[in-house]
Order: structure tokens, then sequence, then C-alpha cells
């Protein structure tokens, strides 16, 4: 399930962003240069397409230095 | 000050500044006393009438209780961009010459003069009466006058040095006076405002202008996605009526919109929008699925208020409202000069910029437009941006509606740059999705079926984001720097 999950977030961040060479590794701010506008269509794709909600209290840029981090927190919502 | 204590007295009961997400309160009776105290604590201090004071407090109620405290004392409340890097800052610094700076948490700047930092906390002078005296609060209390300087706000810097724009009393006054009674502000206004502080709308809406009409404020911290997706509740919850907005943020209310629950008790009357362009599609979407309406106003931390639009006025596509009765304005060239009684005295300690754009009478806005018979305006784009091909003026929203419209496009922005034969050519910066940019002919060939030859751009360059200013502003000039490199 986590692997789907990386991938599913992976393929959604390469759509979203328009870049195809991004890895989990990859910080949202320091390598994606993602600002909180391009965050909350991020956030809004995310919902959208693996159908779920974000926690309103997590919805800040900080809680997910990279998409490893974006990821794991989706996976629990997944499982 | 004598305005003051008679507003807060004649709103005691009711909240002024309200922080939704920690759920603090400031009612006007607060205000009056914490001000008060306030002001004795930093004529403790060593604040004193005249002074120049560094106030770096983000978007919480302590910004706007020490701003009254300033005000009180006679002190100047010097704003400085979060943004500024270390030269900026240094540079500001040692023109200003503060005597203190104040904050209410650890802070990025603080490295700077730390033997100056005040920090304050609204807690702290919530007190109802115990170790404090009264005579702990004594302090020379100062009368305001019309030309006296209440605020010197430095502009964020993108497009140069920040300058440091010295703002009156009665200027400021006149304005706030006009502004808020032509869209009707009273007691029962509760306005939503995620605009940052330090942006002079930020503080307009965050300080004396609600204040004048007994309006409460809804604080939330500058804009992000977390506001973004509980919108929703500053309507219903917390009963917003009004929200302060730049366009980009009114597009991602409407991307949120999956979240929204919205009932009949939410009510937003108005939407105040400025700062960039409006696109009409994004206001025809915004204003029906909230039930609302959005109202422009066009101005500057220089002039202040220029044009607006009103609540239950003619509003027309294109204007950004109607000029204010009170401003006079020039086209030279489609140059836009202002003369009215809100304008700035000029840019601190800088004479020369002062003297480029403002001659003591007119100021020229930087803006191109022209104003209909019956008194609305149009702005045709900065006059910095404005693209100038074979002697043709080019507005670049022109050409930003067209792709915007394309599908799979999200966002456009067209700049230009010169070329070897020292003539402009025109470059767009697109996002948009995999289809969108895997049919990069199809876009082309829409380009050229839409715009008339003169917009055709000699290049396409797709962008995972187009930059913003903190305030939700294209940051042309990082694009124009980005051409520069490629």
């Amino acid at each position: 399930m986590h692997v789907a999950t990386n991938q599913a977030v992976l393929e959604r961040l390469k759509i979203v962003t328009g870049k195809t060479d991004i890895t989990l590794e990859h910080r949202l701010v320091e390598d994606l240069l993602i600002d909180s506008f391009s965050f909350i269509r991020i956030i809004v794709d995310l919902e959208n397409h693996l159908d779920i909600l974000f926690d309103d209290d997590d919805l800040v840029i900080e809680s997910f230095p990279s998409i490893q981090d974006l990821s794991n927190y989706i996976s629990k919502m997944v499982v | 000050m004598q305005r003051f204590h008679r507003i807060c007295r004649q709103n005691e009961q009711n909240p002024f500044i309200v922080e939704p997400y920690s759920k603090r309160i400031m009612t006007y009776g607060d205000l009056q006393a914490w001000t008060g105290r306030v002001a004795g604590y930093l004529s403790r201090s060593g604040v004193q009438e005249g002074d120049k004071v560094m106030l770096v407090i983000s978007n919480q109620l302590e910004y706007t209780l020490v701003h009254f405290a300033l005000m009180e004392l006679g002190a100047i409340t010097v704003t400085i961009p979060s943004s500024l890097n270390r030269e900026q800052l240094e540079s500001i610094v040692s023109t200003i010459k503060p005597v203190a700076w104040i904050t209410c948490s650890d802070h990025p700047y603080r490295s700077f003069s730390p033997e100056q930092w005040i920090t304050i906390s609204a807690e702290d002078f919530a007190y109802d009466d115990p170790s404090w005296s009264r005579k702990d609060e004594k302090y020379r209390q100062r009368l305001i006058r019309h030309n006296d300087i209440i605020a010197i706000l430095y502009t964020s810097g993108t497009t140069g040095t920040p300058k440091g724009v010295v703002l009156s009393y009665g200027a400021v006054m006149a304005n706030f006076l006009e502004y808020g009674q032509a869209i009707g502000l009273n007691s029962s206004t509760r306005i939503i405002q995620p605009l940052p502080v330090e942006h002079a709308d930020g503080w307009c809406f965050s300080v004396l202008l609600p204040f004048l009409f007994g309006a409460c404020v809804l604080l939330t911290p500058p804009f992000n996605a977390r506001i973004a997706a509980t919108f929703d509740r500053l309507l219903t919850e917390h009963q917003g009526s009004v929200l302060v907005a730049v366009p980009s943020m009114l597009r991602a209310l409407l991307e949120m919109r999956h979240r929204f629950q919205l009932t009949d008790a939410s009510n937003l009357s108005f939407v105040l929008c400025s700062s960039a362009k409006l696109f009409h599609q994004d206001r025809l979407q915004f204003q029906t699925l909230f039930n609302t309406c959005v109202l422009e106003f066009y101005g500057s931390t220089e002039a202040l208020l220029i044009a607006y639009d009103k609540p239950n006025a003619a509003i027309r596509e294109g204007s950004v409202g109607r000029l204010s009765p009170q401003v006079y304005l020039r086209s030279e060239d489609d140059r836009l000069f202002v003369h009215s009684p809100f304008l700035f005295k000029g840019y601190f300690q800088e004479p020369d910029k002062t003297a480029a754009v403002f001659d003591g009478i007119w100021y020229e806005t930087g803006d191109i437009g022209y104003v209909d018979q019956d008194g609305y305006l149009y702005l045709q784009g900065r006059q910095q941006y404005t693209i100038n091909k074979a002697g043709q003026k080019i507005d670049p929203s022109v050409i930003e509606q067209v792709c915007r419209q394309l599908p799979g496009v999200f966002d456009a922005v067209a700049i230009s740059k010169l070329n070897e034969n020292r003539e402009e050519d025109i470059y767009i910066f697109l996002v948009g999705n995999h289809f969108a940019i895997e049919n990069q002919s199809s876009i082309n060939t829409a380009l050229q079926e839409r715009l008339t030859a003169a917009c055709w751009p000699r290049g396409l360059q797709w962008v995972d984001y187009i930059p913003l200013t903190p305030m939700g502003k294209v940051d042309r000039q990082k694009l124009i720097d980005s051409l520069a490199v490629v």
C-alpha cells in the first residue's frame, strides 16, 4: 500500500508541477520551489484525485518538508 | 487621540480584533485599556514623541495594539517587509535609526541591535488590576495634528531598493473616512483580513480604517492553504461579512471549493480586491459561488486610495472603479498622475527618488490608463511592464487572459525583453498540465488565431509556477531575470 501511495503521489506531483524528474526525496520548498499558492494547488489535486482530506491543522507547507513526508501522511489516511 | 477614546467608549463591548484560529479577542474596551498600559510601558522603555520604532509583528492583535500605543505617544511606526535580504535591511536601519524594535516572538531580524528589542504580549497587559498601579500607566499623551507623521511603510523592493513611504495623520484620516463611508463600514461589519499587515492594504484594514467605524477585524495569519481550506468557517462560525483580498487569493479559494459547506448562515456582503489584475472570469465565478459582489479598489502606498467600486453601484467590466471625488487625475501619454489630500509626504530621506515621482502636487503612479466620461478608471498595465512592440503599446494582461482560456493552461504571464536589435520581444510564461505541455503546437496555433500579430510571442516557456511576491502579486522582475539566464 505504501509503495502504491508513493507512486500515486509522485504521479500527481509530476502532473501538477509539470516536472517529470522528481523523486520522493525532493524537498517541496528548497528543491521544487513550491510557494504557498502552488501548495494549495497540490493539496487540491491530491484531495480530488486520491479521495482524501487533509486535516485542517496540517495544511501548512512546513508540515511536509519533502514529497516522502507528504506520501507518508497520505499513507496513514488510505490504510 | 480624543477621537480614539470616544470611539473606544462607543464600542466598548464590541470586538475589534478577533484572531479566528487562536481564538484571541480584543474588544474596543480592551484596546482602550491596553493601549494606555502599553504606551506607559514603551514610554518607560525610552520611546518618546517623534521617535521611529520598527514594528515587526506579523498578523497578530499585538500589531494593532502597539500601533495605537505608538500613536498615543506621538512616535512613528515603521513597518518593513518580511522578505528583505540583509543588505536591504542594513540600508533601512542605517537610514531610519530606530530607537526600538517591537516584536511579540522570536524574529529572524533580531540579530540587528538586539539590545533595542522589546517583546510585547497582549496577555501581559490584560489584567484587571493586579501588581500594576495607575502610575505605571502614566506617560505624556500626545495630541496628533494633521501634518504629523504616523507611519513609514517600506515597500517590498521587488523592483529595486525598498523605499520608506511617509504617511501623515491627516492624509490617512481623510482617505479612510471617505472610503469607509463609501463602502458602508459600521459596527456590524466583520472584515476578514488575510493580507500581511506590513503591506499597505493589510495595514489599512488592520488598524485605523476599521477602527474609525467601530468595525470588527477577523485577523488571520497571512493567507495560506489552511485559511483557504477553512474559509467557509470564517463566513459561518465567525460571520465574516467583508473579505479583503488580492486576485490570486480568490483563485485559490475557488480551487478549494470542494471543501466548503456554505449555508444560509454565510453572508459575505462583498469582497474588496486590489493590487493586481482581476480577471473577469474569476470575478464571476467567485461572485456566483459565494453569492457576493467583488469590488475593486485601486491605489498605492504613496497615494492611498485613487478609485474604487461601491456596493450597490454600477460596476463596469475592466474598470478598477470610479475616481474618488477628492482625487484629481491627469493623463500624459496615458501615464497617470494624481493630486489628492491623501498623498504621501515623500520617501524617507530619499529626495531624489521622491522628486522623480512627486513634485509636491502631482504624484506619478507608474500606471498607465484612462478615465471614461463617467469617471471610471481603466488601467492598461504598469508603465514599466507595458510591452512596446514597434511603437504599439500592449497591455500584457490582454495576452495573459487569452492564454488562461486555453485548455490545460492554469496561469500565464507575458513579459517583454529587448532583442539584439533593441526591439521588444514577447515571452509568455505558462503553467499547465501535461496535456497542454505536450500539445504546444496547438497552443501556438490558438494564440495566432486569437491574438493580433503584434502580440504573438517569440517564446513560450513552461514553468512549475508563477513566482509571486509575499502579497500574491506576480513577481515579473523574477521572470525577466530568469530570461536573462535562459
